[in-house]
């Protein structure tokens, strides 16, 4: 969960959602209504009134120039060449309806273009027509996706999206020359308390940003003052570099203690190139050099042997993590070191050692309903080396905990977090002394699943067949561009690489698919589509006697849906099924037709056998309904003949020599996919889930244990990827200074990708 | 199955990352038939610090009797041979054309080469 710096990025990434999806005529959500793809041919709706027109491009992903692309705008150019264009209150003509594609694929072509390279793709449709009034909707829905070819060495894949992107969102916040934002922050421990944010930009190389932070709360409080600076170094081990130096003090309570840190500080920090495309796994590292003062209220003798009220201090910190992404899994673990003295000599009096990590899992449980698995663990210990420790310095928790390194960007827990206690209010045993622990552990878990959801991506949109085998064709594309701009790179291997991998081990693939000795997969898919023909043909005349009764043609048209679907995937397996005799020279495309047929690019644009296959069990309910259930089975059973061959090749695949420039390109190609993926199987525009909460934390205060445990229960209510917690965690067996339990109330941005 | 309109645009940046390229391919839908439109835009930069100027695009209207090839194209994506054409031999067609600023060229030879994408096998015309 994010502190408020993460508060603020994520409001900047809200409204510049907002600023995007609300820009006329240019992309809107869908607001609510019940659209209906009409199936006629356009050429049906001549001369029906154009109701409305609009642009839905709420999944674009590449920067655009909003003005330029307004619909007025297209369709004034449209009007320039003395084309006829469709206009909203005017009769409806199919030549005007494909000019006015024609115009935008023009203009985003040529957005796409500025964005280096990419893919992008047009659906129309006319939607919600109304036979009777003789009136219609149109609807451009717009998919982009930029990468990178041709850049020596560097087959990425980038996005530079408006809003789900919060490394951009909050780059573009850095960008604004002075901030000042006052807040109120409340705690159990500090009551409320007034704040404000300030942040400057300078346009020097050393210093690009002067930030102040301050709350106050009555007595005590929080400063932090820095100037800071970065540079994108681009080397492999020194990616992005970041420094500051600043003042920070504050004065917060600890129960009856109150604990005081003064303190000047210069810091470096480092972080790797990720290690693939798309920043799988990278690493972070930074030192801090402390100085100034700590001090409690206690007075000394109330402290045990060894602890101080109050003294300097010098520190050197050291950290390093590394975090990492797969698929819909992310992994943080980090470990810092400080070196400390209490200010009288250069020795190192004290050292703290800090454990760190968190794993955020998703679980897709059905399309759009992901299974969010919070998992947060924490360990540190101070030991003394010569001399006495500052009390200050110990380890007290609560639910906020003060960071390792205040103010870095790489957090790192400085203590035990448990959300139904207040701040610092974990801090000793029932029975004993009150004035933090020598060591600590702690555990968190949270669990929430999505109850009502609104998909970002409607479905009639994400599962529309043109869509996804439109995608597909332009990944495929894309992919192949990718792996010949690489094979022409300085240093690659040669094409001689290319031609025997294909001549042997493509070859070998191909021999598999055409081993009719097993399964047949031309036969067997033709049958397939022989044995659903008189139902998919019955349901495509029933969805047309039924036009203009909404319910009864919604329903019909889910189920042709389901036909279409089975019968898509399964003239696709025809088109692309390998020739033996056309599969060992460099130019042809048999691994690429292999890779559709059976690998596929992620669970939005899946494998072709995958598709029939799962084309096949979703027709089960109705054959089922139809008394047709032995006729289903008979197609299962085909359909599992396919799988079992998918199967057989994906082995033979796994044992595959990979040419290099093969594996230069496909950590991108898997990137685009998983992008789809998350588009179109898990984004929400809106979604509302219940979340469980569950702390244990245990503080080791002189050889007395002080342990507690939270449970708690409450709501997530996210914007795409902006989440709002809310809740209560309570304090099943609590301590008699502990309250019964705390609020929740934090906020998160979940990195999609 | 009633006709779906349909576009799908590829963008390529040559290895030299001076040369640009688009390719679309704008399916429609009028009087019940599917009519298929080629965009191919190009532009080009002197130095690697330049912008990008648009040079040529080139429009070619698919006629009847290619249209099985153009849907192809769509259902199967470009192959190695199509996009080793659009990044060779049409791009140094385009490139010796007098600069439209982006504007549809009328040149024949160019439109006639362009048309040729739909080939599985594309060979500049004669």
């Amino acid at each position: 969960m994010s502190n408020l710096s993460g508060f603020f990025r994520l409001i900047f990434a809200v409204l510049a959602m907002f600023a995007v999806l609300q820009t006329p005529g240019h992309a809107q959500v869908s607001e609510g209504r019940n659209e209906r793809s009409c199936s006629k041919n356009p050429a049906e709706y001549s001369g029906f009134k154009v109701k409305d027109i609009r642009i839905k491009a709420n999944f674009l992903l590449f920067s655009l120039n909003v003005g330029a692309l307004t619909l007025p705008n297209a369709q004034a150019s449209v009007r320039r060449r003395g084309d006829t264009v469709i206009e909203v209150n005017q009769l409806f003509s199919e030549a005007g309806y494909f000019n006015l594609q024609k115009q935008r694929n023009e203009d985003l072509s040529t957005a796409l273009l500025s964005s280096g390279a990419g893919v992008l793709a047009i659906l129309p449709r006319i939607v919600n027509c109304n036979d009777t009034a003789g009136e219609i909707e149109v609807e451009y829905s717009i998919l982009g996706i930029p990468f990178s070819t041709g850049v020596a060495g560097s087959a990425s894949f980038e996005l530079p999206g408006f809003y789900l992107n919060k490394k951009k969102a909050a780059v573009s916040m850095d960008a604004a020359p002075f901030q000042l934002v006052p807040y109120l922050g409340y705690n159990g421990s500090r009551g409320l308390f007034p704040g404000v944010k300030i942040r400057k930009a300078f346009k020097t190389k050393l210093v690009q940003h002067f930030a102040l932070n301050a709350d106050i709360s009555f007595p005590g409080g929080i400063v932090n003052a820095a100037l800071a600076g970065s540079d994108e170094v681009k080397s492999g081990i020194l990616d992005h570099a970041e420094w500051r130096a600043g003042y920070s003090l504050a004065n917060l309570p600890a129960g009856a203690l109150r604990l005081n840190e003064s303190t000047f500080f210069g810091q470096i920090a480092g972080s790797t190139r990720p290690f693939s495309a798309g920043g799988s796994l990278s690493f972070r590292y930074g030192a801090t050099f402390e100085g100034g003062r700590r001090s409690t209220n206690v007075a000394e003798a109330a402290l045990p042997e060894g602890t101080i009220a109050e003294s300097g201090y010098g520190a050197g910190k050291f950290y390093i993590g590394g975090v990492s992404s797969w698929r819909r899994h992310s992994l943080k673990v980090s470990y810092g070191l400080q070196l400390a003295n209490t200010g009288k000599n250069l020795q190192v009096n004290y050292l703290k050692n800090i454990f760190d990590a968190a794993y955020r899992g998703r679980y897709l449980v059905a399309d759009h309903q992901s299974l969010q698995l919070d998992l947060a663990l924490s360990a540190g210990k101070l030991s003394s080396i010569h001399g006495d420790i500052p009390a200050a310095e110990r380890f007290f928790g609560g639910n906020a905990v003060r960071e390792f390194i205040p103010g870095d960007s790489w957090g790192i827990s400085n203590g035990p977090f448990i959300r139904s206690i207040s701040q610092n209010r974990l801090n000793g045993p029932d029975t004993g002394p009150a004035i933090g622990g020598d060591s600590y552990r702690s555990v968190n878990l949270t669990l929430s699943l999505p109850v009502w959801h609104k998909p970002l991506i409607p479905d009639e949109i994400s599962k529309d067949q043109t869509v996804i085998f439109g995608l597909g064709t332009g990944v495929r594309s894309s992919r192949l561009a990718l792996a010949e701009s690489e094979v022409q790179q300085p240093g690659q291997p040669d094409e001689d690489d290319f031609t025997n991998y294909r001549a042997t081990d493509i070859q070998r693939l191909v021999s598999i698919l055409n081993d009719t000795t097993k399964v047949n997969v031309t036969v067997v898919v033709d049958s397939i589509i022989n044995l659903i023909k008189p139902e998919s043909d019955m349901l495509a005349q029933q969805v047309a006697d039924t036009s203009g009764q909404n319910d009864a043609q919604a329903s019909l048209t889910a189920d042709l849906q389901l036909f279409n679907q089975v019968q898509g995937y399964a003239e696709r397996i025809n088109l692309f099924f390998p020739d033996p005799a056309d599969s060992a020279d460099f130019d042809n495309d048999t691994q690429y037709d292999i890779e559709s047929l059976v690998l596929g690019y992620g669970d939005a644009i899946p494998a072709y056998f995958t598709g029939i296959s799962e084309g096949v069990a979703s027709l089960r309910k109705f054959y089922k309904n139809k008394g047709l259930s032995d006729k289903w089975e008979k197609l299962d059973l085909m359909a599992g003949q396919l799988k079992s061959m998918q199967q057989d090749v994906l082995k033979a695949i796994r044992k595959n020599y990979t040419p290099k420039t093969e594996l230069l390109v496909r950590p991108t190609t898997q990137y685009v996919g998983r992008v789809l993926e998350v588009l179109f199987k898990e984004l929400n525009i809106v979604s509302v889930s219940p979340v469980l909460m569950f702390d244990a934390a245990r503080l080791n205060v002189m050889g007395n244990k002080a342990g507690n445990y939270g449970l708690g229960a409450g709501v997530r209510m996210s914007l795409v990827n902006f989440d709002v917690y809310a809740g209560y965690s309570f304090n099943p067996a609590r301590q008699t200074d502990h309250k019964k339990g705390a609020f929740v109330l934090s906020i998160d941005i979940t990195d999609l990708f | 199955m009633a006709c779906v309109p349909f576009s799908i645009t590829l963008a390529v940046l040559a290895t030299d990352n001076k040369r640009q390229f688009s390719f679309s391919i704008n399916k429609g839908c009028v009087e019940e038939k599917p009519v298929y439109v080629l965009v191919f835009i190009f532009r080009d930069r002197n130095e690697l610090t330049d912008p990008f100027q648009d040079r040529v695009s080139l429009q070619v209207t698919v006629g009847d009797t290619d249209s099985p090839k153009a849907e192809k194209l769509i259902a199967r994506g470009m192959n190695n041979a199509q996009l080793a054409y659009l990044k060779g031999p049409l791009t140094n067609i385009v490139e010796d054309l007098p600069p439209t600023g982006g504007a549809p060229s009328n040149d024949p030879t160019a439109l006639n080469a362009a048309s040729q994408i739909l080939n599985s096998k594309p060979v500049l015309p004669s």
